[in-house]
């Protein structure tokens, strides 16, 4: 233990001092969370067949993530070290919050930077391995970000540990007058937050829509031969049309990159898919398929919403394309310009974003879809009124991966838990989830594979503060504060 | 020497000199003597255009036609004109194309070029664009023409349900190929350039169908629809085929892109009519594809 505090002091005052402690943990942080980079290799599914290729491409994609976010870490600590120097002791706990809260905002801006490319979108999108997800399964967390939203979550986090730290150094003690004020404060806005997130709850329409989830086992692969798209279509088929009759005027969902509609219409003209569709029940309901289909603009993640009777009724063109899947960042063509290899071609690889409505009609009821990376953007889900959220994904490319998929599922759960609203995941090569409008898992398939999974989701229109108001109350408070760090970080810089 | 000899001689001389001057003259496309006294020349230089046709003299020696009648077969198109486009000036139209399909982008350059320098085209024409639209129409008739497919011979056999069976069975894999042909032959290492050339590749795939259903025995009552795929699995070949040689025929690499689209509503119908026939005559085929299309229109 000695020789640990030993080389941490020593890491504590190499230049810039502050900065090396918490960059040095970010590294080691978001090495654990990025560690779903390696099930990618090989790469031959993503146009890259030399193996040594593949290793150093990964190699650089997950050092420059690593890097490029324990930054923020880094800054954080520095900041800390010399704002709380000359700090009272109250404001010690809430500086480090503030200050948290914005390195982990700025992250989440920094990432999409780190990656811009022509399909980038830029905003405080990135928020992967923000620590408010490691308390998924906490449920009172869940209903503060209701409230607060993650970085509410990060604040109260930083905050107690902040105490606990100051305790354990001797420089709170249980009795004193600071101590026990910052105590109350954490209870009292504990209070307040739950007062305010059981306003949204007791407001739900008593009507449920029948969901009906077709899980696909797709595997990731640059080309199919016709018989293995044959195969895994008459898959698809013999599913839609067990469901079809099951769903009673419901919503039936493909996962990401099913490509329904697109091989329907290889075998089928307009018509011909139309009378399809009208057959295969006699009452209308709705499918939800993704498919990458090219428009004047260029190929697009396209998600159709298909009515049985009237065809397809809207889409909504994916808006948060994920780097080096779906677009190749500038950083990544200067990587193959410097290792003088073409870079590999794909659809995928130049997909443009859309800019089209991400709200989809049903039945009056507007629905969010989120497809694959939309997910880690706070900013999206809580744009925008609606009532029920649906999440398509395709971890085929991670092969199964389950750290991708937990963190994809915490990221979803918090997202409805945010938002107040029913969420359902559709998954391609990984499990599906029904989750209620706090966050809780309701239902799950057993396993990955073809499967069906259905439910009664409730919708519900009513919006929660953290829907109506965004991050706006947190980063504000967080502005205050992190502003009091700064003026005493001038205060002792003058001493 | 006597002198009624020497004037001979000199007369001999004169003439001797006078055929020499000659020789030298029409070989250099002059014929002073002539225009001296008047006389139009009869023997023009090779490398003009006597008769306006946009083939020179010595083009016209070589495609054998005459070079003071423009239109040498009479068909109404000026033999320069046959020429670039691919046509015999020397065999009225409209079956005239020249064996040899020559390269469209060429042709169109040609034709356009030439009719803008005889003044047939003249580019502050209001009609131009479709002047060019309808050469290049003519251009791309008449190539799908000399590329189009000749009904071979095949085997009939009777209407049976096994023969029947049998022969949806062996021609699946060709429909399969036919719908997703793209997803085969592709590296995933290509780059874009190779990518258009691995496409063209396909183009063996379809020779080789088109040879495996020309061989194949027909029952009685599918003839129609296995024309209809032998027409397109030829159509096929000719477009995959022209693909390939899109760096030097962008033109051809086009029109094929445009007719492989339109190639999808033919095979579609090709698919509706086979599915029906399967329905009608309660055929139970032994492969996926029928499997699938059976549930698609049940």
């Amino acid at each position: 233990m000695d020789r640990v505090i030993k080389i941490y002091g020593k890491i504590a005052r190499l230049r810039p001092s502050g900065f090396w402690p918490g960059f040095i943990v970010g590294l080691i942080y978001f090495s654990y969370i990025f560690r779903w980079y390696w099930p990618l290799y090989p790469l031959t599914n993503f146009g890259i067949e030399s193996n040594v290729l593949s290793v150093v491409f990964i190699l650089f994609m997950f050092s420059l993530s690593i890097a490029g976010t324990a930054l923020f870490w880094g800054l954080f600590s520095f900041f800390i070290l010399k704002a709380t120097k000359k700090s009272s002791t109250f404001w010690i706990p809430l500086i480090a919050a503030g200050t948290f809260v914005f390195a982990e905002y700025a992250k989440a801006w920094g990432f999409g930077l780190l990656w811009l490319g022509n399909g980038s979108l830029l905003g405080p999108h990135w928020t992967l391995g923000n620590p408010a997800y490691l308390f998924v399964s906490w449920p009172f967390i869940l209903r503060i970000s209701s409230v607060w939203g993650i970085y509410g979550i990060d604040f109260l986090l930083i905050w107690t540990i902040s105490i606990v730290y100051l305790l354990a150094t001797g420089k709170y003690t249980a009795s004193s007058r600071i101590f026990l004020l910052n105590l109350g404060l954490i209870i009292f806005i504990f209070f307040i937050t739950i007062g305010l997130s059981t306003k949204s709850n007791e407001i739900l329409t008593p009507n449920t829509i029948k969901i009906s989830l077709i899980q696909t086992d797709d595997p990731a692969k640059f080309k199919f031969s016709a018989d293995e798209v044959l195969d895994n279509y008459a898959k698809k088929i013999r599913m839609l049309k067990e469901t079809a009759g099951a769903v009673d005027g419901g919503i039936v969902i493909f996962p990401e990159s099913s490509n329904f509609s697109k091989t329907l219409l290889s075998f089928l003209d307009n018509n011909s898919a139309k009378n399809y569709f009208n057959r295969l029940s006699d009452k209308e309901f709705v499918i939800i398929d993704h498919n990458i289909l090219q428009d004047q603009e260029g190929y697009k993640s396209k998600t159709l919403f298909i009515n049985s009777k009237n065809g397809v009724s809207g889409f909504y063109d994916k808006q948060l394309l994920t780097p080096a899947g779906e677009y190749l960042p500038y950083i990544l063509k200067l990587f193959f310009f410097a290792l003088r290899k073409s870079v590999p071609i794909g659809e995928n690889y130049e997909l443009k974003a859309g800019t089209h409505s991400e709200l989809l009609n049903y039945d009056n009821l507007p629905i969010k879809i989120l497809v694959c990376s939309d997910v880690v953007s706070p900013g999206i889900s809580s744009k925008n009124q609606y009532g029920l959220l649906v999440f398509l994904q395709n971890l085929s490319g991670f092969k199964g991966s389950k750290t991708i998929e937990s963190q994809f599922l915490s990221m979803l759960r918090f997202r409805a838990a945010e938002n107040g609203k029913y969420a359902v995941l559709a998954s391609n090569f990984a499990r599906s989830y029904v989750i209620d409008n706090s966050g809780n898992i309701v239902k799950s398939t057993d396993s990955s594979g073809y499967q069906i999974l259905t439910a009664d989701v409730v919708p519900n229109k009513e919006r929660t503060w953290y829907n109506k108001l965004g991050d706006l109350p947190i980063l504000l408070l967080s502005l205050a504060i992190f502003g009091l760090g700064l003026k005493n970080l001038r205060n002792a810089k003058q001493d | 020497m006597p002198n009624k000899i020497k004037i001979f001689f000199g007369f001999l001389a004169v003439i001797a000199l006078f055929s020499v001057y000659s020789v030298f003259n029409s070989l250099s496309g002059k014929s002073a003597p002539f225009a001296a006294i008047g006389i139009q020349n009869t023997l023009p230089s090779p490398d003009t255009d006597a008769d306006h046709d946009g083939l020179t003299n010595r083009e016209e020696s070589y495609w054998n036609t005459d070079f003071q009648n423009p239109d040498t077969d009479g068909d109404g198109f000026k033999d320069g004109e046959e020429v670039v486009s691919g046509h015999d000036p020397l065999k009225p139209g409209p079956n005239d194309l020249l064996a040899n399909s020559a390269n469209l982008t060429e042709k169109i350059q040609n034709l356009v070029v030439g009719g803008i320098y005889s003044t047939d085209l003249k580019p502050d024409n209001k009609n131009f664009d479709s002047s060019i639209g309808n050469i290049s129409a003519v251009i791309v008739d008449d190539f799908y023409q000399s590329q189009s497919f000749q009904k071979p011979q095949i085997t009939l056999t009777n209407n049976s349900k096994e023969n029947q069976e049998l022969y949806l069975k062996n021609t699946a894999q060709i429909i399969k190929q036919l719908l997703l042909a793209p997803n085969n032959n592709i590296s995933a290492k290509a780059t874009g350039d190779q990518y258009i050339v691995l496409l063209s590749g396909l183009k063996n795939n379809f020779k080789d169908a088109y040879r495996d259903l020309a061989q194949m025995s027909v029952p009685n009552g599918w003839q129609e629809i296995h024309y209809n795929l032998l027409d397109i699995v030829n159509r096929s070949t000719v477009n995959y085929e022209s693909l390939g040689s899109y760096q030097t025929d962008p033109y051809r690499s086009y029109i094929a892109l445009e007719d492989i689209k339109n190639m999808d509503s033919d095979i579609k119908e090709l698919i509706k009519q086979v599915n029906s026939r399967i329905t009608q005559n309660h055929l139970n085929p032994d492969d996926n594809f029928y499997k699938l299309l059976n549930q698609l229109f049940k």
